[in-house]
């Protein structure tokens, strides 16, 4: 019997969908040529979008794909922007090279130290658990003098730099340079994403949303699974914060609070959670609508309440499960979990 | 040791336990009969304290906020309940997580709209500003004590409605299977609107109480809402003594913490959570998870 | 028969083994044991404790009391998952399969699963050994032509021969099997009784049925239990002869 890959391998299940690698492809070559016709205004604009993208993408690794939901995603988004911040001399900017990789391991580092007691729980008990140990990172940066308290701090922004030498930048020029680095990134991360859900570990994670049961029945370590998920989504969530602090020169507590972190859930649930493309569809799409409601309100926190309960309410798979999903829903076997009494 | 400010930080972290116990009741129930994450449970909280304040503003009588805010809170507990929350029952923690997030976000809004942002204070009831005075160097306030002995009470009426009546049996029941609500011909609608209900109410008188000690201001739920959680997490999930005493215990850390350590106050509450968890997942008087 | 059996070596063997819920005694001092080759089968009324005795044994529930030893190394409380690695496989009562995962691929995660020294950011083609020890499964259980379908898709009858491949895709030493034959039609029960058959073969299989003439076809060996306590055991026709059992069965002596 020869060896064949698994139907799943072909079906790319959590790969962009049926549009495949090409809609991707497109994606990315539309927004590498975007800045060269955009003002810097909208330059900006889709880089946070960018930047929210790779927030959305290091959960969808926890909820889309392991079905963890976290309540305290952010913490390690504000943990990598705040990594920089603390690394950064008050007066003397620092290279890329030292400050991105600082960034994602502190941020991975919380993550599996957080990981390794929240995982403990399960189901609602996780949720607020991720959500509380969030907040302990909240009050860490908003009532000490950490990172400047409540009112956030200024940094000078890192350098894309190699020792002495240093990519000379105009003032006009940095924002692109951001811009050009945060979609490296997000590209980057997607295609590591693919490969680690194509992998073996992938299949477990996979099995593990499924049915934890009977993964562990089967013989899955799958506490060990789960923190080595989490622990990454931290990392990739602190790489994102980075690029945060590296674009706006600036952290604040917000970036730990649980609304950022349901932010992200929201981005997800916007997209559509079986796929690794949703995300970032999701955060462009949150982008946009939250500068166009801009344009109409300055109720920006009204516009985002109704826009949550439409989505939720009526899109139980986000946009891109409007006939684009490959899942089969979200079907349990009779002994699954989702039951009230985690 | 200063033996009169001890004892003042020990009533305080009673009254402030106590009022976290009226919050956690409601969110360990609801989850426990219905299964329901319900975030938008710091909002009624909120909700309760501005009705203290406009009922004090316009009538200046708090006791009548009370009886407002009590059946203030069944009613808008009994509107969410079948309005919205008896559609999310079957919905993934996601769904509820994201949907009572939108509410707090909505409910925040029209609170805004309503009333604006600023802070406002709500003066003490004039029968219970005093001090009553314990020892010869030490008084404490009439309102704290008062604030107290009404938690109290509605912590008795809620245990002996739990362990002692019909109804109570029913919930616990229903916390433990809840299918077999139905096999047992129980209207399950009737318990949930009853449980939600009854959790909303718990909420908001716990605000009300609260407005003339805490002032009352914008997203003011969101603190007492995320110790409330940690309050559940360490009682362990649809327990209601357990909340009682985890409750107790945190409001007590977290108001001694607050007087002698202030700096590492606020952190003091989740390294509880996380030594807990890692004792026992389930919590202090969870069912095995 | 008895003491031939007894001298042989035990794959796997209980030693006063118990449960308590609160006040209820589940399982009460239950001894047994399951030997290579043989299949053993438990049955009891409802409320025998069968259920929780294979729960203990396949480490989802610690006992309150006794024993397990697998192959003499005492595991009684090892989690459910070390218990899998340890050799010791389980299909359950209710199916509990990955329906919207393929048939091969819920064979392939069983065979994953105990594969030891694995690293696991290796890409799944790039491990076709697991693939072929899953289609392997498959054969014995005579699935391999649906191992396509999505498990969702299958019959019922066939999702229950897929619990028995995943059960036996790890290479399992001990199969317990909570009643396979479940839901099935008559066709498929012949089948399945076929497969009971070559599995007992090549592993130590307790097996849990209801059906008595299925268990009379197939074990070698029988253990009756009633409220939690093991009223007796001995070969199919002993039982058959025993007039306790009849009565723990029939409620009364005819």
């Amino acid at each position: 019997m020869s060896a064949r890959p698994t139907p799943e391998d072909w079906r790319a299940k959590l790969a962009a969908g049926p549009s495949g690698g090409w809609l991707m492809g497109l994606g990315t070559a539309i927004l590498v040529v975007a800045p060269l016709g955009l003002s810097e205004f909208y330059t900006g604009l889709i880089t946070s979008a960018l930047i929210a993208a790779m927030l959305a993408l290091s959960l969808q690794l926890l909820v889309g794909c392991t079905g963890l939901v976290s309540l305290g995603h952010a913490a390690f988004y504000g943990l990598g922007a705040y990594t920089v911040f603390a690394i950064t001399p008050a007066e003397q900017a620092r290279t890329v090279l030292l400050t991105l990789p600082a960034a994602a391991a502190v941020a991975g580092l919380a993550a599996l130290l957080v990981g390794a007691l929240s995982l403990r729980t399960k189901g609602f008990f996780f949720l607020m658990v991720t959500l509380a140990f969030g907040q302990m990172v909240f009050f860490l940066f908003h009532n000490t003098k950490l990172g400047g308290g409540a009112d956030g701090a200024y940094l000078m922004r890192p350098t894309l730099s190699l020792g002495d030498w240093q990519l000379p930048l105009t003032r006009r020029q940095r924002p692109l340079a951001y811009y050009y680095l945060s979609l490296l990134l997000l590209v980057a991360m997607y295609l590591s994403l693919r490969v680690l859900l194509r992998s073996l570990f992938g299949r477990v994670l996979e099995g593990i949303r499924i049915n934890e049961q009977r993964m562990l029945a089967l013989g899955f370590n799958t506490y060990r699974y789960k923190l080595g998920a989490f622990a990454f989504a931290g990392l990739l969530a602190g790489i994102a914060g980075h690029m945060y602090a590296m674009k706006e020169g600036f952290v604040n507590p917000e970036l730990v609070g649980w609304h950022r972190s349901a932010e992200a859930l929201l981005m997800i649930l916007l997209g559509g959670l079986s796929t690794l493309s949703g995300p970032i569809f999701g955060a462009l799409a949150y982008t946009a609508i939250g500068e166009i409601a801009q344009l109409v309100t300055e109720r920006k926190l009204l516009v985002e309440g109704l826009i949550i309960l439409v989505v939720v309410l009526s899109l139980p798979k986000g946009l891109s499960g409007i006939g684009l999903g490959w899942r089969k829903g979200r079907e349990q076997p009779p002994a699954a979990e989702a039951k009230p009494h985690d | 040791m200063d033996f009169p400010g001890l004892l003042a930080q020990l009533l305080n972290g009673l009254q402030y336990g106590l009022l976290l116990f009226l919050i956690a009741s409601g969110l360990t129930l609801i989850f426990g009969v219905m299964g329901v994450i319900n975030l938008a449970h710091g909002s009624m909280f909120m909700i309760g304290a501005y009705v203290a304040y406009l009922i004090t503003a316009r009538w200046g009588s708090l006791w009548l906020a009370l009886p407002a805010a009590a059946l203030g809170g069944l009613l808008i507990g009994a509107a969410l309940e079948s309005g919205l929350f008896r559609h999310f029952y079957a919905r993934e923690h996601l769904d509820q997580v994201l949907l009572t997030f939108a509410l707090i976000l909505l409910f925040e809004e029209f609170r805004s709209l309503l009333v604006g942002n600023d802070f406002h204070s709500v003066p003490v009831p004039p029968i219970l500003d005093f001090s009553v005075p314990i020892t010869a160097q030490f008084s404490y306030s009439a309102y704290r004590f008062a604030v107290i002995a009404i938690c109290l009470l509605l912590a008795a009426l809620l245990f002996w409605w739990i362990e002692r009546t019909r109804f109570g049996a029913i919930i616990r029941a229903a916390a433990e299977k809840p299918e077999m609500v139905d096999v047992l011909g129980i209207n399950a609608r009737r318990v949930h609107l009853t449980v939600f209900a009854v959790g909303t109410a718990l909420a908001l008188i716990a605000g009300a109480l609260a407005a003339p000690l805490y002032a009352v201001y914008p997203n003011m739920g969101d603190g007492f809402l995320i110790i409330s959680f940690v309050v559940v997490v360490i009682g362990g999930l649809g327990s209601v003594s357990g909340a009682f005493w985890s409750a107790l215990i945190l409001g007590l850390v977290d108001t001694l913490g607050a007087a002698y350590a202030p700096k590492v106050a606020g952190l003091v509450v989740y390294l509880l959570m996380a030594a807990v968890l890692l004792w026992r997942p389930a919590g202090l008087f969870g069912r095995r998870a | 028969m008895t003491e031939a059996r007894a001298s042989r070596a035990a794959v796997l063997a209980t030693q006063g083994l118990s449960r308590n819920f609160g006040g209820l005694a589940a399982v009460r001092d239950v001894s047994i044991a399951l030997h290579h080759g043989e299949l053993h089968a438990v049955i009891g009324p409802n409320g025998a404790g069968k259920t929780t005795l294979v729960n203990m044994l396949s480490g989802m529930l610690a006992p309150s009391g006794g024993r397990i030893l697998l192959e003499g190394r005492d595991v009684a409380g090892e989690p459910v998952w070390r218990m899998s690695q340890l050799g010791i496989g389980r299909s359950f009562q209710k199916t509990n399969v990955f329906l919207p995962l393929s048939v091969l691929e819920n064979v392939r995660l069983a065979v994953q699963a105990v594969e030891v020294g694995l690293n696991p950011l290796k890409a799944c083609e790039r491990r076709p050994d697991l693939i072929e020890r899953a289609e392997a499964s498959l054969a014995r259980v005579g699935l391999l032509q649906l191992a396509r379908r999505d498990a969702g898709a299958l019959s019922h009858g066939e999702q229950r021969q897929l619990e028995i491949a995943m059960a036996i895709a790890g290479g399992a030493k001990v199969l317990l099997l909570d009643e396979p034959l479940a839901g099935m039609g008559v066709e498929e029960s012949q089948r399945m009784v076929e497969l009971l058959r070559t599995l007992a073969r090549e592993h130590a299989v307790l097996l849990i049925e209801h059906d008595m003439d299925v268990v009379f076809a197939v074990a070698h060996w029988m253990t009756v239990m009633a409220e939690g306590s093991l009223l007796a055991e001995g070969t199919p026709e002993a039982i058959r002869a025993n007039l306790s059992v009849q009565e723990a069965y029939l409620g009364a002596s005819p």
